[in-house]
């Protein structure tokens, strides 16, 4: 077998690729300028997507998220291709470990690239907590997020309705060393 | 057998506002000379472009624009080519809904990889839009921002002028029907 490797000149995906990394809304959101923060998850078995522009195929290995001050309930966590069908979700996961972040281990998948792809959360309460940004109610419409309500687990495909004002801290993994 | 991957690239953003990399991008935050407030339009009939660079076609479903705390007269949203041809455009639409974000549904058109302009144009100066005041217009020309007099509504083909408006207007395009 005859390989060529590798793309010339090009940056490598992010080991950890989530919502506010550079291929997350990283960048949109520096110069928004509004930096995370505790808060408790704003509707029970609400689900929130979040655009993932993935530039190039890599191995899925983990998922992730970012506790908070108080964990309560279950996560769910999962990433999304742009027509809303399901690459992988981690499914109802007990919350666990105050502010740290939390991974799922997932069976490994390849995801494809250049794509765009959407990381989505959902939690089936409101008392846990997790970072999150609050970017304002408009600029997340903007930043081309979505939500679903009723959405726990998280359901295949998904029905993206317009964002609200909730970020959360989560992504996806390309090493094992995540938590 | 050759194993040869797709070139790496970052995606076009699912919804491009002046913050996306295909527009301003991170230059937005060296420009900008505050948060982004209402402000009354500068110029009756003006219209300011701001450049949408896209490595990759995509689909133009909606496009937009953040109304501010007053509305008044009518808007018209515009995207052309590098050479001021019009690929697509709302028509003069009635500004409704005081701070919030505003859509409007021109039939999809397929944009190719290539550098392309959105203008935003409002009839009347009274009618307010969110936008980003800049340190002077010279920052928003050096940005790559143009804008053309009398072009309400755009005419076919636009001729671009000099950026003379410290004046960068919140508004886009999106690929998502729902945002």
């Amino acid at each position: 077998m005859e390989g060529v490797f590798p793309t010339p000149n090009v940056t490598p995906p992010e080991v950890l690729l989530g919502t506010h990394g550079i291929r997350g809304l990283g960048s949109e959101l520096a110069i928004i300028g509004v930096a995370p923060a505790d808060a408790a998850w704003p509707n029970a078995n609400r689900a929130v997507f979040s655009p993932i522009y993935l530039d190039a195929t890599a191995l899925l290995l983990k998922l992730w998220w970012e506790n908070g001050t108080v964990v309560s309930g279950n996560v769910d966590v999962g990433l999304y291709r742009a027509d809303s069908t399901p690459v992988v979700r981690a499914g109802s996961t007990a919350q666990a470990g105050t502010s740290v972040l939390q991974e799922k281990d997932v069976a490994d998948i390849i995801v494809l690239g250049p794509a765009v792809y959407y990381v989505s959360m959902a939690m089936d309460n409101t008392t846990g907590r997790v970072f999150r940004t609050a970017p304002g109610s408009n600029n997340v419409r903007e930043l081309g997020m979505a939500l679903q309500d009723t959405a726990f687990p998280l359901p295949s495909p998904a029905v993206f309705a317009a964002a609200a004002n909730f970020l959360p801290v989560c992504g996806i993994a390309f090493r094992t060393l995540v938590a | 057998m050759a194993i040869v991957f797709p070139p790496s690239y970052r995606p076009p953003s699912v919804v491009i506002a002046p913050w996306s990399p295909e527009s301003l991008g991170i230059g937005l935050l060296a420009a900008k000379s505050g948060s982004p407030a209402a402000a009354a339009w500068p110029v009756a009939n003006l219209m300011i472009f701001l450049p949408v660079r896209l490595n990759s076609p995509i689909t133009v479903k909606k496009v937009w624009w953040e109304n501010g705390a007053t509305v008044s007269g009518n808007v018209e949203l515009a995207v052309c080519d590098a050479a001021g041809n019009l690929r697509l455009h709302t028509g003069s639409t009635p500004q409704v809904g005081i701070s919030t974000v505003q859509v409007a549904d021109p039939a999809d058109v397929v944009l190719e990889a290539g550098t392309f302009y959105k203008g935003l144009s409002l009839d009347n100066t009274t009618g307010t839009i969110i936008r980003w005041p800049a340190t002077n217009a010279g920052l928003c020309a050096a940005l790559g921002m143009a804008q053309a007099a009398s072009a309400f509504p755009a005419p076919d083909p636009v001729t671009f002028a000099l950026c003379a408006q410290a004046y960068i207007p919140k508004f886009g395009i999106s690929q998502r029907d729902t945002f």
